[in-house]
């Protein structure tokens, strides 16, 4: 449950930019890497609460984003369709080398804020911060939901997503939609990466791949380009993994989710709740 | 011929030679595959167990591993086909994260500790190989094939107007693309003595398709060139150290935004012709 | 004040009566200058990369103090290094280029087990011989006779003994066991190593033909110490890293268990020590680097280090300090010329002389197995005390 909302978390971000652009960001993961260090960082100095940390984090990696769109897609030819893609590949590899350079390799522990408090729902022991993880991707999925389907900025990202001419016909200003799409997905890292490392317990520069990896299995499960699937892909994902993990043994989980992954691609691309990326000319 | 050292540096760079021609052939058609590790990880496997456990002579081993290679290219070739580019981007890389974990966790070729003892590949054997491979490309970018595979690149749709077999065109340039993959895989086992599961995957994948995408993907010459070029860079680099695959990272950034479609591209392509018809 | 001088005095002895020994080794011919070359192979990328970095200090360091005292028999040591950037594919072309074109009369490294599979068999094709450091995969040298060696013990054989002697004083009937099956040497050790320990110590092995297992990288071992806890063994026993074993630590506890901890040697040292925290207070691992030793001739060369470094020595530097030890001290007992005509006759007399080579090193005293090439060292059990490590010796070197 725990595992899975942090997949949600980061299907969420990685889905928010495929839909919206088609661009596969292979630097998410990494974005989530680096933010993750940044929390604990932040957590080291000791003075700020969790919230602030968490708002402070998100900013990181929203600056992130905004560098991955400058370098990846502003800069870049799009004709080519797979210079942006592979570009995000570079930019990943940029921030694993630069984050093993400044931290190490070493698994760095991540101190647990509230490790004191449990509480007991029925017969069940939950840890507080167990709540606060689910809690704050709760929040933060209605967020980026309301965000969505309310505000301006949320119409301007549905808008490119359907059609860039269109959009542009409409008046919106295509290019800086598609910048704060990079930056939002961002944000969503960012917290995504202080998530991460509560429940991992330990941050090493080598998380991203995973992570990215089983958010895009939750993303493909719910269905490509759907915010909501994303969520619930990625949640399923984690049960997955679990369920794997709790009657069968460790090895296989992999291999589970990666056949997943392909006979949902295969069999019902739309995914669980369906929405067929068109491809841009 | 050549000292010892510059010939491993010619095996390494041969190898990769064979591993970007089999993705070219793939990206030839269009279709863009993140996994091709996985391809070059059963060529590999396939090999080494004929060799080691069955003692097989190198050049059948090399040759079943191609095959091996071409029939899992057919196999998930067909069902991935009416893909668009980026549910096959992700089936293929699901596809290479699968290979890896399934090799993990046979106890059969060694698992997580990986299988060894495997030896004999020569530079004459890497470069025979090559030769065939480019001879097959050259004749085939002057066949009616390699025009059907062109259309069907630029305009899928437009080709299939035409009355080109689409669905045939893309399925072998899988294949065949993974076969070549899977006979360098073969090499590569048995060059580097011992092969683990971890060896094949992303990474391998996406330094392959660096290989292609550096030298240029118009033309199976970038593939060539790619790959000598960035085979030849850990050791004229090799003063960058720590930074090395910081360095690599930069490569892709940088291309891409300076000349993503390569080094060798329509124009370097028609210039290089120019050059030849002069002499 | 005084007593580091004194400790510097002694590190200065002590040295040069190493090297005092080896000049006055006896016959044949002085070396030829100017210099003679030791190939080096680490990598500070990937994740083993800080491993990488302090191994690359360890060799630069004894080169260094060796030179200080004027080389090997007069002769100074030049360390050839190359950084394979945590990729495989270099690594033939790197061990061609030190035999052939840097001509090495012998190498040092990897100290990752995956890398050192192919660098050794590469050296043994070349006949020039390579010790290994840190590399604790079991049966690697196997395959890879007579050329290569390598001066740790595999985990197997370091823990063994260890483990038998908790098993007798704790009082352990019922154990479960936990690995990672990402990880080569931890699977081993999940399903080979650790269920045929118990089973010969008569534990009961509750998770016997099946470990729980995890993948390192796993977010979390939730799921996995919770089966562990239902089964409620006396003792879990660790097959993991030392960060996922850290991980599984902090779990264990979380849950609010209690078990004792036991690990195989490949867990002792700083990382799951920091990494655990609290949660592994208690953890017993065997070990086979004793910084505390209290022999005079570790504590000088461990002090001198220190100094330099600023930090406490650690493992790998350690290893790797004493592998340029080893090196030099064969070069001299197997009466290397030096002569450029001469490097395949210099590479098997090295080789000849690691048969069977004793070394007085930062690490301890130990030998290179004429037969396996493996390494003797004493046996020690490692216990986290007060958040430190405490190290017992439980068996003499040799026994």
């Amino acid at each position: 449950m725990l595992v899975g909302s942090t997949y949600a978390l980061v299907a969420l971000g990685f889905t928010l930019v495929l839909g919206t652009l088609d661009l596969l960001n292979f630097a998410h993961g990494e974005t989530i890497m680096v933010s993750a260090y940044a929390g604990l960082l932040m957590t080291m100095i000791g003075f700020l609460p969790f919230p602030a940390i968490l708002l402070l984090t998100m900013l990181v990696g929203a600056s992130l984003g905004g560098i991955v769109y400058v370098i990846s897609f502003r800069w870049v030819d799009k004709t080519v369709w797979t210079a942006p893609a592979l570009s995000t590949v570079g930019v990943g590899l940029l921030l694993q080398t630069a984050a093993t350079r400044i931290w190490g390799t070493d698994q760095q522990p991540v101190p647990d804020p509230l490790s004191a408090i449990r509480m007991q729902l029925g017969p069940l022991t939950i840890s507080a911060s167990a709540v606060l993880i689910i809690l704050t991707t709760l929040v933060l999925m209605a967020g980026l939901h309301l965000v969505l389907k309310r505000t301006r900025l949320g119409g301007a990202i549905r808008a490119v997503a359907e059609s860039f001419t269109t959009a542009a016909l409409l008046g919106i200003p295509v290019e800086r939609t598609i910048a704060l799409t990079i930056v939002v997905s961002g944000l969503l890292a960012g917290a995504a990466g202080v998530l991460t490392s509560l429940v991992y317990h330990t941050v090493t520069p080598f998380i991203g791949l995973n992570l990215l990896l089983k958010g895009m299995t939750g993303m493909v499960l719910g269905g490509l380009g759907n915010v909501y699937g994303a969520m619930i892909g990625g949640l399923f994902v984690g049960i997955l993994e679990t369920l794997t993990v709790s009657y069968g043994s460790s090895s296989y989980q992999d291999i589970v989710v990666f056949a997943t992954l392909i006979l949902v691609l295969m069999f019902r691309p739309a995914g669980l709740l369906g929405t067929q990326i068109r491809e841009r000319a | 011929m050549f000292g010892p050292f510059y010939e491993s540096v010619l095996i390494g760079a041969g190898i990769n030679i064979l591993l970007a021609l089999g993705l070219y052939f793939t990206l030839a058609t269009g279709q863009f595959s993140v996994g091709h590790g996985g391809f070059m990880a059963i060529g590999a496997y396939t090999a080494s167990v004929l060799t080691v456990n069955f003692g097989v002579a190198l050049i059948p081993a090399v040759l079943a591993g191609a095959i091996a290679g071409f029939a899992t290219g057919i196999v998930i070739g067909l069902p991935v086909l009416r893909f668009s580019h980026l549910y096959l981007a992700m089936a293929t890389l699901g596809f290479g994260e699968m290979v890896r974990s399934g090799l993990s966790t046979t106890d059969y070729v060694g698992g997580v500790a990986g299988m060894h003892g495997m030896t004999g590949t020569t530079l004459s054997l890497v470069m025979s190989c090559i030769l065939l491979a480019v001879v097959f490309f050259w004749l085939h970018a002057r066949s009616r094939w390699g025009l059907a595979c062109d259309a069907v690149r630029q305009d899928e749709a437009a080709a299939a107007a035409m009355g080109i077999n689409v669905r045939m065109v893309k399925v072998m340039a899988f294949g065949l693309g993974a076969g070549i993959t899977g006979a360098g895989g073969a090499l590569y086992a048995h060059h580097f003595f011992f092969i683990e599961p971890a060896t094949f995957g992303f990474a391998m994948s996406i330094s392959i398709i660096l290989f292609v995408i550096f030298g240029g993907i118009q033309s199976f010459w970038g593939a060539i060139l790619g790959a000598v070029v960035l085979s030849l860079l850990p050791q004229l680099f090799s003063f960058l150290e720590g930074w090395y695959t910081f360095v690599y990272g930069l490569i892709f950034v940088v291309l891409m935004i300076w000349r993503p479609q390569g080094i060798i591209d329509r124009r370097a392509l028609v210039w290089l012709d120019g050059l030849a018809r002069r002499r | 004040m005084k007593r580091r001088n004194g400790l510097l005095n002694l590190a200065a002895t002590a040295a040069a009566s190493v090297l005092f020994v080896l000049a006055a080794a006896p016959t044949r011919a002085d070396m030829q200058g100017p210099e003679i070359k030791i190939g080096v192979i680490y990598t500070v990328e990937g994740a083993w990369g800080s491993y990488g970095a302090k191994s690359f200090r360890g060799v630069r360091y004894a080169a260094d103090d060796l030179n200080a005292k004027g080389g090997i028999e007069g002769v100074k040591i030049k360390l050839v290094e190359y950084d394979n950037h945590n990729s495989p594919t270099d690594l033939p072309n790197i061990v061609q280029r030190l035999a052939t074109i840097d001509k090495v009369v012998a190498i040092i490294g990897p100290n990752t087990s995956g890398e050192a599979e192919i660098v050794f068999p590469f050296c043994n094709k070349l006949e020039i011989p390579v010790l290994g450091t840190s590399v604790a995969k079991g049966g690697i040298l196997d395959h890879n006779r007579p050329w290569a060696f390598r001066n740790v013990m595999p985990d197997d054989k370091n823990t063994a003994p260890v483990i038998a002697e908790i098993v007798k004083q704790k009082n352990i009937k019922k154990v479960a066991v936990i690995m990672d099956v990402k990880d080569a040497i931890s699977k081993y050790m999940g399903t080979v190593f650790w269920p045929g320990l118990f089973d010969k110590l008569g534990v009961d092995n509750l998770t016997k033909n099946d470990a729980v297992s995890f993948q390192s990288g796993d977010p979390s071992v939730t799921a996995q110490v919770t089966k562990i806890k239902a089964m409620n063994p006396d003792a879990i026993a660790l097959a993991a890293s030392p960060g996922d074993a850290a991980k599984v630590a902090i779990e264990v506890r979380r849950q609010g268990m209690n078990q004792q901890l036991l690990g195989a040697g490949g867990l002792f040292g700083d990382e799951f020590l920091k990494t655990g925290g609290t949660a592994v207070e208690g953890a017993i691992t065997a070990a086979q680097f004793w910084r505390d030793n209290p022999d005079p001739k570790v504590r000088a060369l461990v002090a001198s280090f220190e100094k330099r470094s600023g930090t406490p020595i650690v493992l790998h530097e350690a290893y790797a300090y004493d592998a340029v030890l080893t090196i030099a001290a064969a070069a001299v007992k197997g009466g290397v010329t030096n002569k450029p005509d001469d490097l395949a006759k210099d590479r098997e007399r090295v080789r000849n002389a690691l048969d069977g080579i004793q070394i007085d090193g930062i690490s301890g005293h130990h030998s290179l197995d004429a037969k396996t090439g493996e390494v003797d060292r004493p046996t020690m059990k490692a216990t986290i005390t007060d958040g430190k490590w405490v190290l017992v010796a439980v068996h003499a070197s040799g026994s």
